[in-house]
C-alpha cells in the first residue's frame, strides 16, 4: 500500500466509526458547551444565614446591618435562640448562623471585649469560606470603628486616633483571576483533560477494532502512525484552537499567552497523545474497552494535576505517577503561560517533559504494533 | 432468575475485564483518591517574602508568618521580579511584601500596609494562603497593639478591649476540623461508583448481544426476572463497595455518622438500581455496545462538577440545575450528606427518596426493549 492509500484508509476507518465520530467531533464540541455550565454565573450568589440577636440594641443591629451589605449574604431568618439557628441549619433552611451576644452593647460601654460567633455549614466549603469572610469584614470593620471611637474618648485628634487603632495592615492582591471566578479556574484546565481523553478514547476505538480483526491490514508501521498522526493530529490541532479561542473567548476567560506559544506547547501535547493513543490502542483487545479504561483515569487525573487540591499534599507516588500523562505537564505548562502570563522559558520543564513524553510513546506505539504484526503472522 | 444470575457469575469468571470492573478497578481508583486527599489539610504552603525593611520587626513577621501552619516560608527573595517569577511557575503561590522603612512607619504610626500577592488562578489554594495570612498579619499586628495598649494602661484586661473590642469565634458546622479529606472524597468516591455501574452494565449485556448469547439468557424465559438475575451480581458488588466506602468514612475514620444508616444505604439502593436503568435504557437504544459507552461516558463522567458540591447548585444556571437533577447521584449524596452530618428523619427525606424512585419506570423501557428484540 501507498501512503497515500494507508491515508485514505485510516481516514475512512476512523470517520466510519461511529462511537470514534462521536467522540473526537461529537464529545469535544459538547463538552465545550457542557462543562461550563454549572460555573456559568462565575461567582456564588445569595447564601441564606441566620442572625440570632441577643443584643438587640443599635450596636448589633449596625453590625447586621454591615454583614448584610455584602452582595452575597442573605439575612433571610432572625431567631431568638442558637438551638433554634441551628435547627434550621440541620432543616437546610439557611447556610450560616451568627449570634451576637447579650449585653454587647453593655460589654463595649464597660470595655470589656466580647465575642460573636459565626458558624457555617463546612459540607460546603465554598459556601462556609464566603460566609465567614464577608461576616469577619463586617464584625472587624464595626470593632475598628469602636477602637477608633475609643481614641477618641482619650482626647487624641481623629486623624491620629485613626492610625492608632491598627499598627499594619495586609493588603491583599489576587493576582490571575482576581474576581475569583470558577470558570476561569476549572474551564481552563479541564479543557486539557478533554482534549486528551477523547483523543486517546477515539485512537483506542481505532486500535481495538483493528485489533478485533483477525486478519492484519498490511502496511509498513511508519505509515499507520504517520497517517493517523496527519488524521487525528490536524482534527485536534483545530479543536485546541477553537477550545483556546472561541470557547474561551465566549465564557471570557483571559488568554494572555500568544497564539505561537500557545501552538508551541500545544504540539508536543497533541503528539504526545496521539502516541500515547496508538500505544493504548494497539494494547486493547477490543473497541468496547477504550472508553471504559479512560473514563476511569480522569478523576483521578484532574484531581491530581495540583490546581485544585496543593500539589505539596499530594503523595510523591501519584504526583510523579500522573506525570506520564500529557494532561498533567500541559494543563501547568498552559494554566502558566495563558492564565498567569508566564513566559515561555519559565516553563521549560514541562515543555521538555512533553517532549519526553512523545519519544517514549512513539517508541512504545511502535514496539506494540510491531508486536500485534508478529502475532498475526499467517503461520498461528 | 437465579439461572440468569449464575449464568452472568459464569461470565464474570470468564472475562477478565468484567472481574476487574467489580473487583480490582473501584479498589484501585478508591485507593488512589482517598491518598491523593489523605493529609485532609493542607499545610506548608509554600510562599515567599520579599524583605525590603530587613528590620526587628519585619524577621518577626515573618516568623510569625512561617509558623502558620498553613504556609511556609520557602525563601526571602530580594525583589518582586524573581519572586513573581517563582509565582508564575507555580513554585510558591504567593509573594508577601514587607515595604522598605517599615519598622520605622509602624513606630511613627503611619500605617504600612503589607502586601500579599496571591495567586488566585488556584482558587481553592489562594483562598487558604489569603486567609491564613491575613489572620497572621491580624494578630501580629494586635501584638504590637497589646504591648503598647499595656504600657499605656497597665491592666491587661483593658489592654484585650482597646486591641479587639470584639471577637469572633468561627465555627464550622458538620466538619468541624474544615477536612478536605471528607469535604471531597465523600463526593468523588459516589462518583467513580456510579461510572463503574453503569459501565459494567452496558459491558456485561453488550457482550451476551455481541456473543449471541440472548438466546440463552432470555429466549422462553420470563424477560423481567431474567434480566433481573443477570445484573443481581453486580447489584451486590456495587452494593458491598458502596457500604464497604460507607464503612471506611465514619467507620475507620473518625467522622461521625448523625443519622440512619439503614436508610442511607437504602437510598444506595436505589440509586444503584437508577443507574442500573439508566444504563440499560443507553444500551438497549440499538444494542450497540460501544456507541452506549460513549453516552454513558457523557452522562457520567462530567458528574462531579454538577454535584453542587464544590460549586453550590443554588449558584448554577437553569440547565445545570436541569442536568443536576437528572443524574441520580445527585439525590443520593444530598441523601448521604443529610444523614451523615443532619441526621435529618426520614419525613423530612422522603422528598429526596421520592427523586431516586422517578428513575425506575426507565427499567420498564428496558424490559419491554429487550424482550422486542429477543
Amino acid at each position: 500500500m501507498s501512503f497515500l492509500e494507508v491515508l485514505k484508509f485510516e481516514f475512512k476507518n476512523i470517520f466510519t466509526n461511529i462511537p470514534i465520530v462521536l467522540t473526537i467531533v461529537g464529545g469535544v464540541l459538547m463538552y465545550s458547551f457542557f462543562y461550563p455550565q454549572p460555573y456559568y454565573n462565575e461567582v456564588i450568589q445569595t447564601l441564606r444565614v441566620s442572625v440570632v440577636d441577643l443584643d438587640r440594641s443599635d450596636l448589633s443591629k449596625k453590625i447586621i446591618h454591615n454583614i448584610e451589605s455584602a452582595p452575597s449574604i442573605n439575612v433571610v431568618r432572625k431567631d431568638n435562640s442558637l438551638l433554634e439557628a441551628q435547627n434550621a441549619l440541620i432543616e437546610n433552611k439557611i447556610k450560616g448562623i451568627i449570634v451576637i451576644p447579650a449585653h454587647l452593647k453593655r460589654d463595649i460601654a464597660l470595655h470589656v471585649s466580647t465575642t460573636i460567633a459565626v458558624g457555617a455549614d463546612a459540607n460546603y466549603f465554598l459556601i462556609f469560606g464566603d460566609i465567614v469572610k464577608n461576616a469577619l469584614q463586617g464584625i472587624l470593620s464595626e470593632s475598628a470603628t469602636i477602637q477608633v471611637s475609643n481614641l477618641l474618648v482619650k482626647n487624641i485628634p481623629v486623624v491620629a486616633a485613626k492610625k492608632e487603632y491598627t499598627h499594619f495592615s495586609l493588603k491583599t492582591i489576587n493576582l490571575f483571576n482576581p474576581n475569583m471566578s470558577y470558570t476561569h479556574y476549572v474551564i481552563p484546565a479541564v479543557f486539557i483533560l478533554i482534549l486528551q481523553q477523547t483523543m486517546l478514547i477515539g485512537l483506542g476505538i481505532l486500535g481495538g477494532f483493528y485489533n478485533e480483526r483477525k486478519k492484519l491490514y498490511n502496511a509498513p508501521i511508519w505509515m499507520k502512525i504517520a497517517s493517523r498522526t496527519l488524521i487525528i493530529g490536524t482534527l485536534f490541532l483545530t479543536h485546541m484552537l477553537f477550545y483556546f479561542g472561541f470557547v474561551f473567548d465566549f465564557f471570557s476567560i483571559p488568554h494572555i499567552a500568544s497564539a505561537y506559544d500557545m501552538i508551541k506547547l500545544g504540539v508536543p501535547f497533541l503528539l504526545a497523545t496521539l502516541f500515547l493513543g496508538i500505544f493504548f490502542g494497539g494494547l486493547i483487545k477490543n473497541q468496547e474497552s477504550a472508553t471504559p479504561i479512560i473514563l476511569f483515569t480522569s478523576l483521578p487525573l484532574i484531581f491530581s494535576t495540583g490546581f485544585i487540591w496543593p500539589k505539596e499534599a499530594i503523595p510523591d507516588v501519584i504526583t510523579y505517577f500522573s506525570l506520564l500523562f500529557p494532561c498533567t505537564p500541559a494543563i501547568q505548562g498552559f494554566l502558566a503561560l495563558n492564565q498567569m502570563g508566564a513566559s515561555f522559558d519559565e516553563i521549560l520543564v514541562q515543555y521538555g517533559l512533553l517532549w519526553l513524553q512523545v519519544v517514549l510513546y512513539l517508541l512504545l506505539s511502535i514496539h506494540v504494533l510491531r508486536c500485534n504484526e508478529y502475532k498475526s503472522l499467517p503461520h498461528q | 432468575m437465579i439461572n440468569a444470575f449464575i449464568l452472568e457469575l459464569k461470565e464474570i469468571r470468564n472475562s477478565f475485564f468484567l472481574f476487574s470492573l467489580l473487583t480490582w478497578i473501584p479498589l484501585l481508583s478508591s485507593i488512589i483518591v482517598i491518598s491523593i486527599f489523605y493529609k485532609g489539610v493542607a499545610t506548608k504552603l509554600p510562599i515567599v517574602v520579599v524583605d525590603n525593611d530587613r528590620s526587628q520587626l519585619s524577621r518577626e513577621i515573618i516568623k510569625n508568618i512561617n509558623s502558620n501552619q498553613a504556609l511556609h516560608v520557602e525563601g526571602i527573595e530580594l525583589d518582586i521580579k524573581s519572586a513573581s517569577k517563582l509565582i508564575r511557575s507555580s513554585k510558591v503561590y504567593a509573594m508577601v511584601e514587607i515595604p522598605a522603612h517599615f519598622e520605622k512607619d509602624t513606630i511613627q504610626k503611619k500605617q504600612p500596609n503589607i502586601t500579599a500577592f496571591v495567586n488566585t488562578q488556584y482558587i481553592l489554594i489562594g483562598k487558604m494562603i489569603s486567609a491564613a495570612l491575613s489572620g497572621t498579619i491580624r494578630e501580629s499586628s494586635a501584638r504590637v497593639d497589646f504591648a503598647n495598649n499595656l504600657i499605656n494602661d497597665g491592666q491587661t484586661r483593658s489592654a484585650i478591649f482597646l486591641t479587639a473590642p470584639i471577637n469572633v469565634q468561627i465555627t464550622p458546622y458538620f466538619n468541624t476540623y474544615k477536612n478536605y479529606f471528607l469535604f471531597l472524597v465523600s463526593a468523588i468516591l459516589p462518583t467513580i461508583w456510579q461510572i463503574l455501574i453503569v459501565v459494567a452494565l452496558i459491558v456485561s449485556f453488550g457482550k451476551t448481544f455481541k456473543e449471541k448469547k440472548e438466546d440463552i439468557f432470555f429466549k422462553n424465559r420470563n424477560i423481567f426476572a431474567a434480566v433481573i438475575g443477570k445484573t443481581l451480581p453486580y447489584t451486590f458488588a456495587y452494593m458491598g463497595w458502596g457500604i464497604m466506602f460507607l464503612l471506611y468514612m465514619y467507620g475507620v475514620q473518625p467522622w461521625e455518622f448523625q443519622g440512619s444508616f439503614a436508610l442511607t444505604i437504602f437510598a444506595m439502593f436505589l440509586t444503584l438500581l437508577a443507574y442500573e436503568g439508566v444504563a440499560l435504557s443507553f444500551f438497549t437504544i440499538n444494542f450497540h455496545q460501544t456507541r452506549a459507552l460513549s453516552l454513558a461516558a457523557v452522562y457520567t463522567a462530567p458528574a462531579f462538577a454538577f454535584l453542587g458540591i464544590t460549586f453550590p447548585v443554588s449558584s448554577m444556571p437553569e440547565f445545570a440545575h436541569i442536568w443536576h437533577n437528572l443524574l441520580p447521584i445527585s439525590h443520593y449524596l444530598k441523601l448521604q450528606i443529610s444523614q451523615a452530618s443532619y441526621g435529618t428523619p426520614l419525613y423530612e427525606v422522603i422528598p429526596i427518596l421520592k427523586n431516586l424512585l422517578y428513575f425506575l419506570p426507565v427499567w420498564f423501557i428496558v424490559i419491554f426493549k429487550i424482550r422486542r428484540k429477543v
